[in-house]
C-alpha cells in the first residue's frame, strides 16, 4: 500500500514539477510555469519588452524568444510553458540574432539621434546597448505618433519613442481597471490613443500614472521633463528613499526620488515587491506630493504680535509694536470662513487641460489662489525656537496650575506618525495631567470603534486588503466611495470583480463602484439601520444565517432576531426607498457568500446614529458568520494615513495605547512608572472628545494642536471658529499657516512626512516605516524633536533621541505591538498583533475566538432612528458631504499641489439633472446653498450620480466650506457629528450677481473657462 | 442614407463618467444616435450575441447607417452602450477601412482598380468619376456633399471590368463614357 502511494507521489511529482535545464542550470518548476518565470527564478535575465509582471501576457514584442531543444523554431519565453526534460538556451546565437533584428526594426521608427552616445536613457535603450545594435539605422518612415496630452499638468506623452509594447494599455485596463488607452489604426500607422477623441478626461482617466510606471521608453512620462534629468537616468538612478504615502489609509509604499534637497518625483516600488499597493499609486500619491516644497511652508516659528517678554516672563501687551487693536485678541486681517462662503466664485473650468503656459499666465502661479494669503502673516512675527517653546511651556503650565489640567486639551494628528502621537499624548497625560486628547478619528471612525468595541472588543479591521482582492466571493461596500477616497484599494476591488467576485454597494449616490456593482442599494441618506435590519430579517426568514457560528461564537442573537422581526424587506423599502426585491437579492447574495467581505467608511459612521448603524452591520456580519475566516474580512476603511495608528497609540481621550482604559488604576500605574511620574499625575477621568472640546461652555481654555485644521473640518464651523477665537491660549504645530493656525498665539513649523522618520498604520493594521528623504525647510524641525523638547521643558523625563527609541517604549507598553521595532519594519512592515520579537504579524483576526473575556462576540439589537434633521418645506434637500478624488480633507496639502488643484480648482456641488432643470440651473452656474446654520455660494455640477432632492458638497474648500452648513448633532456613544445628513435649500444666484467680474481681476486674463 | 448631422466639435460627455472634473455635461451638444428606432435595432442585435462586446461591429454599422460616418462622439456612445472603453472602440473603428471616420458624400462610390480592371481602363473610369462628381481627388467629398469616390481592391467582378459600388449598389462594366449617365440618375 505504502509503495503504491509512493509510486503515485513520484508520478505526480514528475507530472506537476517538470525538471528542465536553462543555460546549463537544472531546475524544477511547477507545471504551467513559463520559461521566463523559471529563468527569472534562477536570476537569468531574459530580455523583455511587452512582458511585465502581473500584466496579461501578449507575447507580441518577440524579444524574449529563446532556443529550446527539439524545437526547430525559437519560442517566446514569456508565453511558453516549461516541460520535463526541456533544454533552454536563452542567449543562443539564433536568439541573439533575433533580438538584434527585433531591436533594429523598432529603432527604424525611433529617434535614435537622442540616444546618448554609448549610453541609454531607458529600458529599451538598455537592450539596444546590451545587444550592440547600431543606432545609426533609421528608415525613411516618420517617427511614430500617438495621442499627446498637451497641457496636461501631470502626465506627458512623447509618442515618437513609443515602441507599441502595449504595457500602458494593459496597466490601465488590468491593474487600474480604467481603460483609457488602446491601440488604434493598423500596420505602420498603429499608435496608442487616449479614449476616442484624445481627451483623457472623456475617457475616464484618473491620472493615477500607472501608464507612466510601466512605460519602457518614457513615451509616457510624468511632468518632470526628461530634459531636466541627467542623461543615463535609468542607468544610474538618483537617490531614492522608500516612504509611505501621506494621504489615505491604504498605506501605499512609494519611492521618493531626490536631487539635492528636492523631492523631484515619486516612483513606484517594483511590482513584485510585497507592498500593500503592489507599487501602484493614485493621482494624489504620485502627483500630489509637491506640497512638501510649496513656498507657503513655514520655515520659522511664529509668535502673535502682542506677546512680549518682560522681566523674564511672557505677557500679553496690546501696546506691543505691530499689534493692531482692530484684530482683537486673536484675530487678523482676513475673512472668516463664514464670509468666505458667501463670496462670489470663479466659474469652474470645464476642460482643465490647457497648454502649460497656463502656469505663467498673467495671474501668476495658479497656486496663489489657494495658498496662504500674505496678510495672514501680518499678526505674527518670526521668533526663535527658544522663544516659541518657552512661551508655550509658560502658558501650558500657567493654565494647568491656575485653572486645572482639564482646562487644557490637545488635538493630535492622524497625519503624524505613531511616535509623534504617542509623545503628544504622553506629554499631555504626564506633563499636564489631562486626558483631553483627541484627533480627527472622532470625526471619522469613532462610531465604528465604539460599535466594534462593544460587540467584539476590537478597534480595527479583521482582515487584509489582499484577501478582499483575491479571496472574497462577495464584497459588500457601504458608504465608501473607494475609487475616489482610497483609489488603490478601489482598483483592487474592481480587479476582484473582474476575477468573479460579486459586488453589493449601499450608497445614496451612484458612485463608480455602485454603477459597476451587481446590486446597488441606493438608500435614502441616514436610513442604514432600516436597510441592514431588513437584510438580516430576510436572511433569517430564509434560514441563511450561520447557526453554528451564532451558537459557538456569539451572544445575544435572540434579542437581535426579535429586534429585526418588524423590518421585513417591504417595511425597509418604505423607509429606505430601496426596492424590497433588491433587498432580498442582496441579502441572499451576501449570506450565501460563501466568503463575503464587509467594507464600510464614513457613509455609515458620520451620523448621529453612527454607532447604531455600525452595530446593525456587525449583527449582519456575525449572524452570517462572515468574519474570522480568510476571505471574509470585516474592514472599516480608514481615511487618514495614520488614523488607525494615532488611535492605537493612545491619542484618544478614554484610553492609553492599545485601548487600555485610563480609568483602570493598575494600567495607570504601569504608565506612570514608564513615564517617570507619580500615579496621581495621570488622570483616571476619561477626557473630552473633539466635539466636546470645541463647544460653547466647554472647560477648555488652552489648546495645543498638532497637524489638524478644525476650522474647516468641524461641523457648524462658524461656531467652531468663534470658539477658537475665545481661547486663552492656542499653539499650533503645522506645515502651513492653516485656517486654524492663523488664530494661534504660537505657530511651530513642523516637518512633512518626507522630512522625518516615522511609522504609520494603514487600514489593515499594517505598521510601516517611512524614511527621511530631505531636510525640512529653514528652521522647521522634525515633529518628534519639537515634542521631545517640549516634553522636557514641561519637566517630564524623555529618554529618547529618535523615533526608533520612542517605538521601543511604545512596544513596551502596548501588548499587541510587543514585537515591533523599526529594524523589523523593512519591506511590507508588520500587521499587528505582533506578540514578540519573532512573531511575524497577523494578516487576519478572530479565527476561533474574539478578544473578549469569554471569546464570544455580542450582537446588539438596534432600532432605526431617522437623521436629526430631515428635509422639509423650507429646506427641501438632503445634503451629503465627502471627498473628491483630487482633493484631501481641508485642502491644506492638495490645494497646494499644482497638478491636483488644476484638476479641481473650484468648489462645486453635485446636483441632479432633474432638480437643476426644474430650477433653471445649468452646469457651472452659481448656486446658493443654505441650511439652518449657514450659507455658501458654490458652482453647480450637474451629475447623474446624485438622486433627486439630494446634493453632495465636497469638504475641501475654504471658500465654500461644507461645514458651515453641516449639523452638529452628535452620536450619543462616539460623539461623532452628523456630517452626512442635513437639510438645505438650493437656489440659483441671479445672473448679475454671479461670479467675479473681469474687472476685479484688474483686467487681466482670467484662468477660468468661463472667460473664453 | 442620411447626411451626417447633429455633431459639432469634439467635446462630449464622458462615456462612463467616473468622477472628478469629468462630470460636466454642458459642453457642446452632441445628439446621441442610439435613440428610438436605432436603439431598438441595437437591442435586437444584442439578443443575437453572447456578449455585448461581440455586437460591436454591427453596432458600428448601425451608427454609420444612421449618420453616414462614425464620429469620435459616436464611438464613445457605442462604448458606453456596450460597456467597452472609448479607446477600444476607436481601435476597432480605425482597424477596418469600411467604417468612415470622416463625413462622406451621400453617395459613396468605390471603384475597383485591381490588375484586371486596371488593364481594362479603370484609371480612366476613376478620372471620369472624379471629374463628373466634382470630387477632385480620391477620398474627398464633392462640394455639393453628394459624392465621395475611393479606389478599392478587387470587387470580385473581373469579368465585368470596371465594376463600381455606389453605396450598396453594384454597377458593372463602367467605362468613362457611361459615367455621366450613371451619375445623372443619382442627381
Amino acid at each position: 500500500m505504502l509503495c503504491i502511494i509512493r509510486k503515485h507521489l513520484a508520478f505526480s511529482h514528475r507530472r506537476t514539477m517538470p525538471t528542465l535545464t536553462i543555460d546549463g542550470r537544472t531546475t524544477t518548476a511547477s507545471a504551467g510555469t513559463t520559461i521566463l518565470e523559471a529563468a527569472r527564478a534562477l536570476n537569468i535575465d531574459v530580455p523583455t519588452l511587452c512582458w511585465y509582471p502581473k500584466l496579461p501576457i501578449v507575447g507580441n514584442c518577440r524579444i524574449c524568444l529563446v532556443s529550446v531543444s527539439d524545437n526547430p523554431k525559437l519560442v517566446p519565453a514569456c508565453a511558453f510553458h516549461v516541460a520535463d526534460g526541456m533544454v533552454v538556451a536563452t542567449e543562443s546565437a539564433a536568439a541573439v540574432k533575433n533580438r538584434q533584428s527585433v531591436l533594429g526594426m523598432l529603432l527604424e521608427r525611433y529617434p535614435t539621434e537622442e540616444i546618448p552616445e554609448n549610453g541609454s536613457r531607458n529600458e529599451f535603450e538598455q537592450l539596444v546597448r546590451r545587444y550592440s545594435v547600431p543606432t545609426t539605422r533609421r528608415s525613411s518612415l516618420p517617427p511614430r505618433t500617438g495621442d499627446e496630452r498637451e497641457g496636461d499638468p501631470m502626465i506627458q506623452h512623447d509618442m515618437s519613442t513609443c515602441i507599441l509594447c502595449t504595457r500602458c494599455v494593459r496597466a490601465c485596463s488590468d491593474i487600474q481597471v480604467v481603460g483609457v488607452l488602446d491601440v488604434a489604426h493598423r500596420g505602420e500607422h498603429a499608435e496608442i490613443v487616449v479614449g476616442a477623441d484624445g481627451n483623457p478626461e472623456h475617457a475616464g482617466c484618473t491620472w493615477c500614472g500607472e501608464c507612466v510606471r510601466v512605460c519602457p521608453t518614457g513615451a509616457i512620462h510624468d511632468i518632470v521633463p526628461l530634459a531636466k534629468m541627467a542623461a543615463n537616468v535609468m542607468d544610474k538612478p538618483s537617490s531614492k528613499v522608500r516612504s509611505v504615502c501621506p494621504y489615505c489609509g491604504v498605506g501605499c509604499q512609494i519611492d521618493l526620488e531626490i536631487r539635492g534637497n528636492d523631492l523631484v518625483r515619486v516612483t513606484s516600488p517594483w511590482i513584485e515587491e510585497t507592498t500593500p499597493n503592489d507599487g501602484s499609486t493614485c493621482v494624489k500619491g504620485r502627483f500630489g506630493l509637491d506640497f512638501v516644497q510649496h513656498r507657503d511652508r513655514l520655515a520659522k516659528p511664529l509668535i502673535r504680535r502682542g506677546w512680549a517678554k518682560r522681566d523674564n516672563r511672557w505677557v500679553w501687551d496690546p501696546q506691543e509694536s505691530g499689534y493692531s487693536a482692530e484684530w482683537g485678541r486673536r484675530g487678523g486681517p482676513w475673512k472668516q470662513i463664514e464670509r468666505e462662503g458667501n463670496t462670489k466664485k470663479r466659474r469652474p473650468m470645464f476642460n482643465p487641460l490647457r497648454p502649460l503656459q497656463m502656469l505663467d499666465a498673467p495671474l501668476g502661479d495658479p497656486r496663489d489662489r489657494v495658498a496662504t494669503p500674505n496678510d495672514w502673516y501680518a499678526p505674527f512675527r518670526e521668533a526663535t525656537w527658544d522663544e516659541a517653546l518657552e512661551l508655550i511651556t509658560q502658558q501650558l503650565t500657567h493654565l494647568r496650575d491656575n485653572q486645572g489640567p482639564d482646562s487644557l486639551a490637545c488635538f493630535s494628528s492622524a497625519k503624524c506618525s505613531n511616535e509623534e502621537n504617542y509623545l503628544l499624548q504622553r506629554l499631555f497625560r504626564a506633563g499636564v495631567g489631562t486626558n483631553n486628547i483627541d484627533h480627527c478619528t472622532r470625526l471619522c471612525h469613532s462610531s465604528s470603534v465604539s460599535a466594534m468595541q462593544r460587540s467584539m472588543n476590537t478597534s480595527a479591521a479583521s482582515g487584509s486588503m489582499r484577501e478582499v482582492e483575491h479571496e472574497s466571493d462577495v464584497i459588500f461596500i457601504l458608504g465608501a466611495n473607494t475609487t475616489e477616497s482610497h483609489p488603490v484599494f478601489g482598483a483592487a476591488i474592481k480587479r476582484a470583480q473582474r476575477r468573479g467576485a460579486k459586488l453589493i454597494v449601499a450608497d445614496p449616490r451612484r458612485i463608480e463602484l455602485a454603477a459597476l456593482a451587481n446590486i446597488h442599494l441606493q438608500l435614502v441618506p441616514g436610513t442604514d439601520v432600516a436597510l441592514l435590519n431588513g437584510l438580516l430579517n430576510h436572511i433569517l426568514a430564509e434560514g441563511l444565517e450561520d447557526n453554528a457560528f451564532i451558537a459557538s461564537r456569539t451572544h445575544g442573537f435572540q434579542d437581535v432576531a426579535a429586534a429585526v422581526k418588524p423590518y421585513t424587506p417591504d417595511m425597509a423599502e418604505g423607509i429606505t426607498g430601496v426596492p424590497a426585491a433588491l433587498i432580498r437579492k442582496a441579502a441572499e447574495l451576501y449570506a450565501r457568500g460563501p466568503h463575503s467581505s464587509t467594507l464600510w467608511a464614513m457613509g455609515l459612521t458620520q451620523h448621529r446614529t453612527g454607532t447604531d448603524i455600525v452595530a446593525s452591520l456587525l449583527n449582519l456580519v456575525l449572524a452570517c458568520g462572515k468574519i474570522g475566516r480568510w476571505g471574509s474580512a470585516m474592514m472599516p476603511i480608514r481615511g487618514q494615513n495614520n488614523v488607525q495608528g494615532a488611535s492605537d497609540c493612545g491619542a484618544i481621550p478614554m484610553v492609553y495605547t492599545d485601548y487600555q482604559p485610563v480609568t483602570d488604576p493598575g494600567i495607570r500605574h504601569m504608565f506612570a512608572e514608564v513615564w517617570g511620574v507619580p500615579d496621581d499625575r495621570l488622570s483616571l477621568e476619561p477626557g473630552l472628545k473633539v466635539t466636546q472640546i470645541v463647544k460653547e461652555g466647554s472647560p477648555v481654555r488652552g489648546m495645543y494642536i498638532m497637524g489638524e485644521n478644525p476650522i474647516i473640518s468641524d461641523p457648524d464651523v462658524s461656531h467652531a471658529e468663534d470658539w477658537f477665537r475665545e481661547l486663552e491660549f492656542l499653539a499650533v504645530q503645522d506645515l502651513f499657516l492653516t485656517e486654524t493656525a492663523r488664530y494661534a498665539d504660537v505657530v511651530l513649523p513642523g516637518a512633512s512626512f518626507a522630512e522625518k522618520v516615522g511609522t504609520y498604520v494603514n487600514t489593515e493594521r499594517r505598521i510601516q516605516l517611512a524614511l527621511k528623504a530631505i531636510e525640512p525647510p529653514g528652521e522647521a524641525r522634525a515633529d518628534i524633536d519639537i515634542l521631545l523638547d517640549l516634553t522636557r521643558r514641561m519637566g517630564v523625563h524623555a529618554p529618547f533621541t529618535d523615533a526608533a527609541g520612542v517605538m521601543l517604549e511604545i512596544a513596551s507598553v502596548t501588548p499587541s505591538w510587543r514585537g515591533v521595532t523599526h529594524e523589523r519594519l523593512g519591506g511590507a512592515g508588520l500587521q499587528y498583533p505582533v506578540h514578540d520579537e519573532t512573531h511575524g504579524g497577523t494578516p487576519f483576526l478572530f479565527d476561533g475566538r474574539f478578544p473578549t473575556s469569554d471569546g464570544k462576540a455580542t450582537l446588539v439589537p438596534v432600532d432605526y432612528l431617522p437623521a436629526a434633521e430631515l428635509p422639509d418645506k423650507d429646506y427641501p434637500f438632503f445634503m451629503n458631504t465627502g471627498r473628491q478624488l483630487y482633493h484631501w480633507h481641508t485642502g491644506t496639502m492638495t490645494r497646494r499641489s499644482t497638478g491636483l488643484d488644476s484638476r479641481e480648482p473650484t468648489p462645486t456641488v453635485e446636483i441632479s439633472m432633474t432638480d437643476a432643470r426644474e430650477m433653471g440651473i445649468a452646469d457651472g452656474d452659481p448656486v446658493r446653498i443654505t441650511s439652518r446654520r449657514g450659507s455658501i455660494e458654490i458652482a453647480a455640477r450637474l451629475s447623474p450620480r446624485v438622486a433627486r432632492r439630494q446634493i453632495f458638497v465636497p469638504m475641501h474648500y475654504r471658500e465654500a466650506c461644507a461645514n458651515l452648513l453641516t449639523n452638529p448633532a452628535l452620536d450619543p456613544y462616539a460623539h461623532i457629528p452628523e456630517f452626512k445628513v442635513c437639510a438645505v435649500r438650493v437656489a440659483p444666484v441671479r445672473a448679475h450677481d454671479a461670479y467675479e467680474e473681469r474687472e476685479e481681476l484688474g483686467g487681466r486674463v482670467a484662468l477660468s473657462a468661463g472667460d473664453d | 442614407m442620411t447626411p451626417p448631422g447633429g455633431e459639432t466639435g469634439s467635446v462630449h460627455s464622458p462615456a462612463h463618467a467616473p468622477h472628478g472634473a469629468a462630470g460636466h455635461s454642458n459642453e457642446e451638444s452632441y445628439q446621441p444616435v442610439l435613440l428610438g428606432g436605432v436603439r431598438d435595432e441595437l437591442n435586437r442585435i444584442l439578443e443575437r450575441y453572447p456578449t455585448k462586446m461581440a455586437a460591436l461591429l454591427p453596432a458600428l454599422w448601425l451608427v454609420q447607417d444612421a449618420r453616414g460616418w462614425v464620429s469620435e462622439h459616436s464611438m464613445a456612445e457605442v462604448a458606453q452602450a456596450l460597456e467597452l472603453t472609448p479607446a477600444y472602440v476607436k481601435g476597432v473603428v480605425t482597424f477596418y477601412t469600411m467604417y468612415h471616420q470622416h463625413p462622406v458624400g451621400r453617395y459613396f462610390v468605390q471603384v475597383c482598380t485591381t490588375s484586371p480592371c486596371m488593364a481594362c481602363g479603370a484609371e480612366d473610369t476613376v478620372a471620369a468619376l472624379l471629374r463628373h462628381t466634382g470630387c477632385g481627388e480620391l477620398g474627398s467629398t464633392s462640394p455639393d456633399g453628394k459624392f465621395t469616390v475611393i479606389e478599392v481592391e478587387c470587387l470580385g467582378a473581373c469579368g465585368f471590368a470596371t465594376p463600381i459600388m455606389i453605396n450598396e449598389e453594384f454597377v458593372e462594366s463602367v467605362t468613362p463614357d457611361k459615367v455621366s449617365t450613371i451619375l445623372a440618375q443619382l442627381r
